[in-house]
């Protein structure tokens, strides 16, 4: 085999799969780059599962990572907060009266913070400077707040069910349904009174008909009303 | 029933043999590996053979398998639901495991049959005898070249196997099942760690420098002309698989437990 052509086969060979390689490296170690960035700080009581890896989002876009999560002992207020740093692209500037939260991504419920700027910002915030979060309700919270709406409703019911207040009255008494009974019966075997009347006797039915022919026929009446009382005069 | 003992014992002796020798030809080709002069032009030579050569049939191959994969994926995924996570399961499975395995089975099909039935057709037409009264060491001028050009050439051939694969994945997905093609990309590199491609190319470090010392083991082992040619020839491939997917099964429990 010539010489050259041997080397030149091989050479190929060997440079395309080292490009591949490359694209391999390069597109997996594409959001760890730690060089052109800066790191913030964020203030939580509560971080319910937020870990080193765990994305930033800004509006919703990747922007960072947490590097580090640290439990704090605050000596004045005798309290415990949760502090993560995070590091953040360089190109990304974020108003510092932003709104931080903890957030759930996707079916596995692998959590982030999520920075929502405000309408009107400010000043930004400057590589070190802290952002105070707005902790995340705990499950056991909302189970909470849940059976106390559970409990009223559970005493609203009771108190209709013992016939208390309107509702219990208007289902639970008869004295209504007795009433009305009574004056439907009065009614229907008196015949009299305005309602009797109305329903038993043909007499406003009649009149009210022929006043309809007299006005199908002569219909100018409806529109002559004036010259007529004019003319009774 | 004292037969049987006997065989099985002869099969249990000629397999410790068999340890035995591949050993000692592993380490005696270790040896001559480090005593110059090196085989350059030999070890350039069998790198094509083994490299440039087999990309034809290594691209094919991998290229169906991650046609295949992704179809049979899509299968599941779509009844669940969920076809973007396709991308992810073709990607980690061909660079973590199909790459490496197919590369290196199809490599011993291909170079270690070849290299078992040349260094038989030498041992049989007594070239190997006529080196050593050369004083040339057959191991250092036949199985040297061919362990280094195999042990170099499988990862860069499995390079190969990943990425032509991930582009079989890709057509399916992007063609058939309309997923947008930046999509499958940035899922197929989220997917992937750099150890995932790094321990594929481990493990294929490991497969070459099996199927080199298994078919050279059994390329000077023949005897018998022709017939023990094609005998050997059968064994080294036979040999290159067994020990291949074994060790596939060692490295899989121990990069398990080791980077988890």
């Amino acid at each position: 085999m010539d010489k050259s052509r041997l080397e030149l086969k091989l050479g190929i060979f060997v440079f395309i799969a080292l490009a591949i390689l490359a694209v391999f490296i390069f597109k997996i170690g594409n959001l760890k780059n730690y060089g052109t960035g800066y790191e913030m700080r964020f203030i939580f009581l509560n971080v319910s599962g937020v870990k080193t890896g765990s994305p930033v989002r800004f509006s919703g876009v990747d922007v960072g990572e947490v590097s580090r999560v640290n439990i704090l002992e605050e000596e004045q207020s005798k309290n415990t907060l949760i502090e993560v740093v995070a590091w953040v692209n360089r190109a990304v500037s974020i108003p510092s009266n932003s709104k931080a939260y903890i957030n759930t991504l996707g079916l596995l419920g692998e959590k982030y913070i999520e920075v929502i700027p405000p309408v009107k910002y400010a000043s930004f915030i400057k590589p070190g400077d802290v952002l105070y979060g707005i902790d995340p309700t705990l499950t056991q919270e909302w189970i909470d707040e849940a059976q106390k709406a559970v409990k009223d409703l559970r005493e609203i019911i009771e108190n209709i069910k013992a016939g208390q207040g309107t509702i219990g009255k208007l289902l639970y008494e008869d004295k209504l349904y007795n009433e009305l009974e009574a004056l439907v019966t009065e009614i229907r075997q008196a015949k009299h009174g305005t309602i009797g009347k109305l329903l038993y006797e043909d007499t406003l039915h009649q009149e009210l008909e022929a006043l309809i022919s007299d006005i199908r026929r002569n219909p100018w009446k409806l529109f002559w009303k004036t010259r007529e009382k004019k003319a009774n005069k | 029933m004292l037969n049987l003992f006997v065989n099985l014992g002869e099969k249990f002796l000629s397999f410790i043999y068999f340890l035995g020798e591949q050993l000692v030809l592993c380490l005696r080709m270790l040896g001559w590996m480090f005593v110059s002069p090196l085989e350059w032009r030999r070890t350039l030579v069998q790198s094509k053979r083994c490299g440039w050569d087999s990309l034809p049939i290594i691209s094919v191959i991998s290229l169906f398998i991650g046609l295949i994969l992704a179809l049979q994926t899509a299968y599941l995924m779509q009844r669940l639901g969920s076809e973007m996570y396709i991308a992810s399961i073709v990607a980690l499975s061909i660079v973590r495991e199909l790459g490496p395995v197919i590369t290196a089975l199809v490599i011993a099909g291909r170079v270690g049959a070849a290299i078992a039935a040349e260094i038989g057709t030498m041992k049989v037409t007594e070239q190997i005898d006529a080196l050593e009264t050369l004083a040339y060491s057959p191991i250092k001028y036949l199985v040297v070249p061919r362990f280094l050009a195999l042990m170099l050439m499988l990862p860069l051939l499995t390079l190969y196997a990943d990425g032509i694969g991930i582009l079989g994945g890709y057509a399916i997905c992007v063609y058939k099942l309309g997923i947008t093609p930046g999509m499958y990309l940035s899922i197929t590199f989220d997917a992937l760690l750099f150890k995932d491609v790094f321990t594929g190319l481990v493990k294929s470090v490991f497969f070459g420098m099996i199927i080199a010392v298994s078919s050279c083991y059994q390329g000077l082992k023949v005897y018998g002309g022709a017939e023990g040619v094609g005998r050997a020839t059968t064994k080294a491939v036979v040999n290159s698989f067994i020990l291949i997917i074994v060790a596939d099964c060692f490295f899989a429990a121990m990069f398990y437990f080791l980077f988890p």
